[in-house]
């Protein structure tokens, strides 16, 4: 491997990205894992992640394999690559189709970074080529899944250890944003990397300013948030737990501000809707987005001012991340969760259907052992597993990995043994009960503080770190918050951004397609 | 959901009972089966054929319900199958007048519009963003196919500069919008992502245009199908627009199934040699002929039903006035066969669709 000057990084960083200088905690990774240690990264939400491995990826010899859960964020972040000019970068998931993956197979040792999913690193096809390559720098992105006790356990992610083996070993860089020092001990353990450099930053945010705010029904929130976003222009997110629930808001909320620019977004939506209307925010066309979680990753704007929890979410960790999506331009921002007397019902029926029941755990022994008995193998596909056995395709995964781990199946063919059954039963069962209880209790950590007499900031990161950053602008709502004392730049509408203008359709396509007088603004 | 009403209106009009009203759903689904292909051809439905490919049967089904229960849809008296109402053609007049009913072609169109349209969306994206030299923007199409397609064409007019090119689709496009309502250009438009401006999405599109999200899609279809008609009938006086469809295959509504038989068939073969070449039940084969004599002006009915047979059906048909298959060989001679019938009523329908074309 070649060593470089590291003040000529920062050049490669102007270069290939477009940025001047490095943010807090890059530098110091990208050097270790260019000299080949093995690094442990854990950096807050928004602080540039990705550059970690991409730099790397540029500059070193053969291929970066990045493994990471999130496809949508998978493709988010080659469509950027791509735009910016960097073409040699695929991301491997089950959206691609067989042809085009074969397509991709076959020219492998081209590619700088391929970005994949954990399902697809367990198949054998993939794995034969991947043997090929020379795999230079293998990178382990949301680590935190990894751990049975992070908050988004992947079974897929325990199977890495022996891939890096299999590979001979190349640097490892496992990143996460949320790990606490438990998991962090979890992310080194279960990868068998005993020798990792650790880089833990921070995840604080001493420009954001929390609040919590009690409400007595529904009506109530509508009327917070219509007080709230009426004050000020800037771009903001409401985040709901349903879907339906997004959309009749924006509609509510259309209603009564006709003066903003209000979208929903959810996972429900076509892909061009998507598209559309992230970039509309993007590109200040939008002033308000109602969503779901599954909006903000990959979005990379820097100027989000305001982000309102209609919906708490289930855990400490999912709030850290999404309040983290305000003010990455270091502004003063707001974070305020609004709480109506029983919130928790809808975080606490999502977890307990999260995972089987006691007896959907029977039924689905029932099954397999009917499969045993007629010495039939599973269909392999996922789907018609999950409905086969009458669970969600999460609960499917999280059977199948246990049913595996216990030796009761081998990729499709069924292995009977009474005694081992049993008592796999009982491991499962117990397991199953332990994380519940598990993410019972990140809930109840939630509720502590919402319920928090003390400073918001403080208890919010506790879990998580030992101290913090003074607060930049205001506090918290416990260390006393006014919204007047707010003084954030509002977003400036031009004509031309409202979509509602009234122009000749002439006009429109003239203004559309560049065409006449617009030329000269060039 | 006016439009989409509008046209489950007007399908039920047209069958008048004579089929269920799946028949109207498979349709409106552009469902490959020689039955629908048939059905669209018969009742004068081929325009709404594949209008509506991602109408779920839940929301056909509630939208019929609910036509049921203002009285605009009403039981048939003899049969099982639906009819309009005279209330529901008071209403389905004032649909007609509203929306585009006439721009839709769905036979010749169906499995080419949304192909030809994210073409022009991203063509347009890439082409504004291009001539502002702003090369980093995010495709507003993430279709494998499209982006490829667009990226060759780029290369191939590498010599066009981006403006030149901007204004020959400006000329294209002008030239078709100026044929449309003021409203459907505006909404066409609307569609469209710039340079730094994105389009409007479905949900944005609905409110501007007080209309529902169904029936945007529907809107959008409806003036994508006039927009290639256009580029099709103009080709030699717009300058861009035929060079997204050159490779579209156009009338592709035949069955796969039947395309294969329909190879054999040209090469000499019978019907019998071909149920065997081909493993298949002689019936099925004959289907395939039905469907190939639908499209194929060529295909000889008279080598397998005699003119005077062929006399009597179509007698047969005048006299009972339906189209249903089993009436008409109540009617007939014993000896004639479902499979002839089934010939001939196409062969009636295909003179009856050219005489409409030469109109």
């Amino acid at each position: 491997m070649m060593m470089r000057d590291e003040s000529q990084l920062e050049d490669y960083l102007q270069s290939y990205f477009g940025y001047p200088s490095f943010r807090m905690g890059q530098k110091e990774i990208i050097n270790d894992v260019m000299k080949g240690k093995d690094v442990l990264g854990v950096l807050p939400t928004g602080s540039g992640k990705s550059i970690c491995y991409q730099l790397p990826a540029m500059l070193l010899r053969g291929t970066t394999i990045v493994v990471s859960p999130l496809i949508a964020l998978m493709i988010d972040q080659v469509k950027q690559l791509k735009a910016n000019g960097f073409k040699s970068v695929v991301a491997l998931n089950s959206f691609v189709s067989p042809v085009e993956k074969k397509k991709i197979y076959q020219q492998l040792a081209h590619y700088k970074l391929v970005y994949a999913s954990p399902e697809l690193l367990q198949n054998q096809v993939f794995l034969r080529y991947l043997d090929q390559i020379e795999i230079s720098l293998f990178v382990v992105d949301e680590a935190h899944c990894i751990s049975q006790w992070g908050h988004e356990f992947r079974p897929d992610y325990l199977k890495l250890s022996p891939l890096i083996e299999r590979f001979h070993h190349p640097t490892v860089l496992a990143l996460s944003a949320t790990a606490t020092r438990t998991i962090q001990a979890d992310i080194i353990k279960a990868l068998n990397v005993p020798h990792m450099v650790r880089h833990i930053y921070p995840i604080d945010r001493p420009n954001i300013a929390f609040s919590v705010k009690k409400v007595n029904d529904e009506k109530e929130k509508i009327d917070v948030i219509v007080n709230f976003v009426s004050h000020y222009r800037v771009p903001t997110l409401i985040y709901f737990s349903s879907r339906q629930l997004t959309e009749d808001f924006s509609f509510e909320l259309s209603q009564r501000l006709s003066n903003r620019r209000i979208a929903f977004y959810h996972g429900g939506m076509d892909s061009v809707d998507r598209i559309s209307i992230q970039q509309q925010f993007m590109n200040d066309q939008l002033d308000i987005i109602c969503c779901t979680s599954a909006f903000g990753m990959g979005i990379d704007k820097n100027n989000i001012r305001l982000i309102i929890h209609y919906h708490m979410p289930s855990q400490l960790e999912s709030y850290i991340q999404e309040v983290g999506r305000a003010g990455r331009d270091g502004q003063a921002s707001v974070s305020i969760l609004l709480y109506e007397k029983n919130d928790e019902c809808l975080p606490k029926h999502i977890i307990e259907n999260e995972l089987p029941s006691e007896e959907e755990l029977i039924f689905t022994f029932r099954m397999l052992n009917d499969f045993a008995r007629r010495k039939e193998e599973l269909p392999a596909d996922e789907e018609s597993l999950a409905t086969l056995f009458q669970v969600s395709t999460v609960q499917w995964r999280f059977l199948y990995h246990q049913f595996a781990k216990h030796g009761m199946v081998d990729e499709n063919v069924v292995l009977y043994d009474e005694e081992n059954w049993q008592q796999a039963f009982q491991h499962i069962k117990q397991f199953q009960q332990q994380r519940l209880q598990h993410k019972k209790e990140k809930l109840t950590d939630m509720m502590a503080w919402i319920h928090e007499k003390d400073c918001l900031r403080k208890h919010l990161y506790k879990h998580f770190q030992s101290s913090y950053t003074e607060p930049a602008d205001q506090c918290c709502s416990n260390c006393g918050f006014s919204l007047q004392a707010w003084k954030p730049p509002e977003t400036i509408v031009h004509h031309s951004t409202t979509y509602y203008s009234e122009n000749h359709w002439e006009d429109k396509l003239k203004k559309l397609l560049l065409i006449g007088d617009l030329h000269e603004s060039k | 959901m006016l439009f989409l009403n509008g046209l489950i209106l007007q399908c039920v009009r047209n069958i008048k009972a004579a089929r269920s009203v799946s028949a109207v759903y498979y349709i409106l689904r552009g469902k490959r089966s020689i039955q629908t292909v048939h059905d669209a051809r018969i009742f004068h439905l081929e325009h709404y054929y594949g209008t509506n490919r991602s109408l779920g049967r839940n929301v056909f089904d509630q939208r019929v319900t609910q036509l049921k229960r203002e009285g605009l849809l009403q039981q048939s008296t003899n049969d099982a199958g639906l009819i309009v109402s005279g209330q529901g053609e008071g209403y389905l007049r004032q649909l007609l007048e509203t929306f585009p009913f006439h721009y839709f072609h769905g036979f010749h169109y169906h499995h080419i519009a949304s192909i030809f349209f994210d073409r022009i969306r991203l063509l347009i994206q890439t082409y504004t963003n291009s001539s502002m030299n702003h090369l980093s923007f995010i495709p507003i199409i993430d279709d494998l196919h499209i982006t490829s397609w667009v990226k060759s064409f780029y290369i191939y007019y590498k010599n066009i500069d981006a403006q030149w090119m901007l204004q020959y689709l400006y000329d294209d496009l002008h030239a078709i919008l100026s044929q449309l309502k003021n409203r459907e250009a505006e909404f066409f438009i609307d569609c469209f992502t710039g340079y730094k401006q994105y389009g409007l999405s479905t949900e944005q599109l609905a409110r501007k245009y007080h209309v529902t999200r169904e029936d945007v899609q529907l809107l959008t279809v409806a003036i994508t199908h006039k927009v290639l008609q256009t580029a099709h009938e103009r080709n030699r006086r717009l300058k861009i627009l035929p060079h997204l469809i050159r490779d579209l295959p156009m009338n592709h509504f035949i069955t796969k199934t039947a395309e294969t038989t329909y190879k054999l068939f040209k090469k000499g073969y019978t019907i019998e040699q071909i149920s065997q070449i081909r493993q298949l039940k002689k019936n099925t084969i004959c289907d395939h002929f039905v469907e190939i004599s639908l499209f194929d002006s060529t295909f000889p009915v008279e080598d397998y039903v005699d003119q005077d047979d062929q006399r009597e059906i179509v007698q047969a048909t005048q006299e009972a006035k339906t189209s249903q298959l089993k009436e008409i060989k109540r009617a007939v001679s014993e000896e004639i066969t479902y499979f002839q019938i089934r010939l001939v009523l196409a062969q009636m329908d295909r003179m009856q669709g050219e005489y409409d074309d030469e109109r």
